[in-house]
């Protein structure tokens, strides 16, 4: 499992260029989380490097999860297949906060299971926005640890500060 | 006491620490009773039959009774549950919560209704509904229905309101007098010392014996201080009960961080806060009981929460009565489809951009109530999807007398006087109905809806697009030429039409053509379509000023319009909108309209604006500490900060503009920043009138082709 943290802003950007790359290929499931596929960039990112585009949009196949009770059952009825599978934004779900803390490490930990049975059959890709909240950067731990390779993009600092004159 | 037989209405349903269910009810003689109840509730598990068993003996022994039971999933047809029945409703939420901690696999359903709902759903007997009850004194034997919630004029019940106010903000100063109206008389007490005011508070309570206490900042401020300094005082008129405190928060729903305040609730009496109730200002308390009726939710709760809370309250009730079981957590996710499908069916509504500039006469067509009404002709339900000659679905068969009753007040509002006292109170109930219908298609793609799927949304919207072409079609085959298009609604003209008697058969044609309503929101005298700031060859959508034939001015997505505008620029483009809306041709008074803007701007450079009209607005879009820049927000919240104020994402912030960045106070004349809002307010006024600028007539010059 190939996991990538980047800022929100470049989750959907990393995921066109990928699936750019994977759909010229053959087909890819895509399962996003955070409802952050871009439809259109891709579109263009395809038509940029193929003529058959209605051949390559029908290769890539999607599959969106609204709430993380949906995430799980996603992930649970996605048969085993040899087609790689990009799933975008995992952790947004969790975030929620009407969801207790402990439910979602529950539900994370079944999420990472069914991962590594998809995992079994073909490549994953996990694109995940960094974590902004701090009550939950576990999850994201439960992630990392998981990951065969990770690429980490660091945070800039985000609170302002008056510079120094001096 | 012996038994007696009451009419009256049904106020508010709760249960006590005990967990018994109580009625609040007002008999017509004007006594107020809360009478427990026997009120056993259900709630299911269903899972594989070895987990199910354990369960079942999980639960033996806890003081439940348990049985096994068929019940349908409106997603997977017929499933073999386990029914767990709790004779006190106060009880039911332990129950699941132990059960779904030691067996998180198994599905539950119908365990985390809102008491109302289901109190509603069984009884038939809607909040603010007359009924027929029994009582011994003690308890509640028997209560019938007396008329449903979709009575078209129900006979309300005699509320007395106190109103309580504070002179202001607390969270800024903390206040020193306090104002309490009740039944025309106005009482003054200084809130020091406290207990003179809380004997004064208590003896006004005590003998005036309110309803509702319509309060400002009453769930921030006014009860969470008397909960801390006088613990044993209680407001509430059951005085087993005390204050419900709900903390605040912020949520991120329909795009944007919202911000929901603490919140103080009461049992036997309401309480509502003007400054904590998004839709109050709105609907009023007449809306408010309006929504409470026709949701099942208590008053306190449909005021405060969204309307899509109240859409999910009927749902739920519609599935009781069917006997449909309503999941705690939604786990239908979408099917798999491909990029072209995505792209071919996942988009909004239609728009046709505007032909931008000056027009004349022209009409605006709107479908009425047009996603609720496709909602429920096409019967477009979660579970109805890809269903040909499906009996009519969940989600049709809830807004089917909702759709009704808001288009019979309507028409009623029509057939009324503008000066007739009942108006009001009408407008209200139809606004506060608006508002449920206008969610209620937001809601099937929402990502907590019960009974939402987003290939349901999906669905409308494509009707949607297709009954706004059909309209426009039958526009064009009519001679009108179709200015623009957003979403249910069409802007149309044509050479020599002037009259709304001159458009209605288009109205008719398109009615027939669609099946759908469409109402004549008026006639323009003009109509001016605004352009893009950026460049004046780019039309926008939604982004227009006119004045119908009445002088009734109507405009959309101008700074006027918008939440952050402050009231002085706001009141200088509303000034120059009625300057333009005198003439036949906007363009005749652009001079006017500009001496108006200067008269402004002068006095803004002389100082002389008041300091309230130029206070600014915004919500802060998320925490402090997540700022990048120091923004005006940013800056007023670090401020609030200082001063001991807790600042949340999604919360309304105030400031003022000054010389060294913002004030959270009023500044003095000398720190403002007058320049800034002289800025403001020209840009307000170029938004409007630079596209009524007199072009100049263009001198041409012919030059010799060639040198003879």
């Amino acid at each position: 499992m190939c996991v990538l943290v980047c800022s929100r802003e470049r989750v959907g950007d990393a995921a066109t260029r990928l699936l750019a790359e994977l759909a010229l290929r053959g087909k890819v499931l895509v399962i996003d989380g955070g409802n952050c596929f871009q439809a259109y960039p891709l579109a263009r990112a395809l038509r940029e490097r193929t003529t058959s585009l209605d051949l390559l949009s029908q290769r890539v196949l999607i599959r969106r999860a609204f709430t993380a009770y949906q995430m799980l059952a996603l992930l649970e009825s996605t048969p085993l297949a040899a087609l790689p599978v990009v799933i975008l934004d995992l952790l947004v779900t969790f975030y929620d906060e009407t969801l207790p803390a402990g439910q979602a490490r529950w539900l994370v930990q079944r999420c990472l299971q069914e991962i590594e049975r998809l995992k079994g059959a073909a490549p994953v890709f996990l694109l995940l926005r960094t974590c902004l909240l701090p009550q939950r950067r576990f999850l994201h731990e439960m992630v990392y640890q998981k990951a065969d390779t990770l690429f980490y993009e660091q945070e800039k600092p985000t609170s302002f500060a008056q510079p120094a004159l001096f | 006491m012996a038994r007696v037989e009451r009419t009256g209405w049904l106020m508010d349903v709760y249960t006590r620490p005990g967990g018994e269910l109580v009625c609040w009810l007002l008999s017509e003689d004007g006594q107020r009773w809360l009478l427990p109840m026997d009120f056993p509730v259900t709630f299911y598990a269903a899972g594989s039959s070895a987990v199910l068993r354990q369960a079942w003996r999980f639960l033996q022994g806890r003081g439940v009774h348990l049985s096994r039971q068929v019940r349908r999933d409106l997603f997977h047809g017929e499933r073999i549950v386990l029914a767990v029945t709790v004779d006190l409703p106060g009880r039911l939420a332990e129950v699941h919560r132990r059960l779904a901690q030691t067996f998180p696999l198994l599905d539950y359903y119908d365990a985390d209704l809102p008491l109302a709902v289901r109190f509603v759903a069984r009884t038939q007997v809607p909040l603010l509904g007359r009924c027929f009850f029994e009582t011994d004194g003690q308890r509640l034997l028997g209560l019938q229905p007396l008329e449903s919630a979709w009575e078209m004029q129900p006979l309300l019940p005699p509320l007395r309101v106190m109103e309580i106010e504070c002179e202001a903000n607390p969270a800024l100063h903390p206040p020193q007098e306090i104002t309490i109206r009740c039944d025309r008389r106005c009482f003054r007490f200084t809130v020091q010392p406290l207990r003179a005011f809380l004997a004064n508070l208590q003896a006004l309570l005590g003998n005036y014996d309110p309803d509702i206490i319509v309060t400002r900042y009453g769930d921030t401020w006014l009860f969470p201080f008397l909960g801390e300094h006088a613990p044993s005082f209680n407001p509430n008129r059951d005085e087993q009960m005390k204050v419900e405190y709900r903390r605040e928060r912020s949520l991120f729903a329909y795009g944007q961080v919202l911000y929901r305040g603490a919140q103080a609730l009461l049992f036997g009496r309401w309480h509502i806060d003007r400054c904590n109730a998004a839709l109050f200002s709105e609907i009023g308390l007449m809306g408010a009981l309006e929504m409470a009726r026709v949701t099942g939710m208590g008053v306190q709760e449909a005021i405060r929460k969204s309307p899509g809370a109240g859409i999910t309250a009927m749902q739920m009730q519609t599935a009781l009565r069917d006997g449909v079981l309503i999941p705690v957590v939604k786990q239908q996710a979408e099917s798999t489809r491909t990029l072209a499908n995505l792209i071919r069916h996942d988009r909004g509504g239609m728009v046709y951009q505007p032909l931008v500039g000056v027009h004349h006469h022209v009409a605006e067509l709107d479908f009425a109530s047009m996603y609720p009404a496709i909602m429920v002709r096409y019967n477009i339900s979660p579970e109805t999807l890809n269903k040909n000659d499906a009996p009519a679905g969940l989600i049709p068969r809830t807004l089917q007398p909702l759709l009704v009753k808001r288009l019979a007040l309507k028409q009623y509002l029509h057939t009324l006087d503008r000066r007739d006292s009942r108006v009001s109170d009408l407008k209200a109930r139809q606004t506060a109905l608006k508002w449920l219908l206008v969610v209620c298609f937001g809601y099937l793609g929402y990502k907590n809806a019960r009974f939402g799927r987003v290939e349901s949304h999906e669905a409308v919207t494509a009707i949607s697009r297709e009954l706004l072409l059909q309209a426009k079609e039958n526009a064009e085959e009519m001679g009108f030429s179709v200015l623009h298009m957003y979403v249910d609604s069409l802007f149309v003209k044509r050479e020599g039409v002037r009259g709304e008697a001159d458009f209605l058969p288009l109205v008719e044609t398109i009615q027939t053509e669609t099946g759908i309503g469409v109402t004549l929101e008026g006639v323009y005298r003009w109509l001016v379509f605004l352009p893009a700031r950026r460049d004046q060859r780019i039309p926008v959508a939604n982004r227009y000023f006119g004045v119908f034939e009445d002088g009734t001015l109507k405009y959309r997505g101008v700074a006027l319009r918008r939440h952050d505008t402050c009231p002085y620029v706001a009141r200088t483009q509303l000034d120059i909108l009625g300057c333009l809306a005198q003439a036949d041709d906007p363009r005749e008074r652009w001079k006017e309209a500009w001496a108006l803007v200067n008269q402004r701007l002068r006095s803004l450079q002389r100082r002389q604006a008041a300091v309230e009209g130029l206070q600014m607005a915004v919500k802060l879009s998320r925490d402090p500490q997540a700022f990048r820049r120091p923004s005006a927000a940013a800056q007023a919240a670090c401020q609030l900060q200082a001063e001991g104020v807790a600042v949340r994402a999604g919360m309304r912030l105030f400031f003022w503009y000054t010389r060294q960045g913002v004030s959270i106070t009023p500044p003095n004349a000398d720190d403002l920043d007058w320049e800034r809002y002289a800025r403001l307010v020209f840009r307000a006024a170029t938004e409007i009138l630079d596209i009524l600028k007199p072009s100049r007539p263009v001198r041409q010059f012919h030059l010799p082709l060639c040198r003879r």
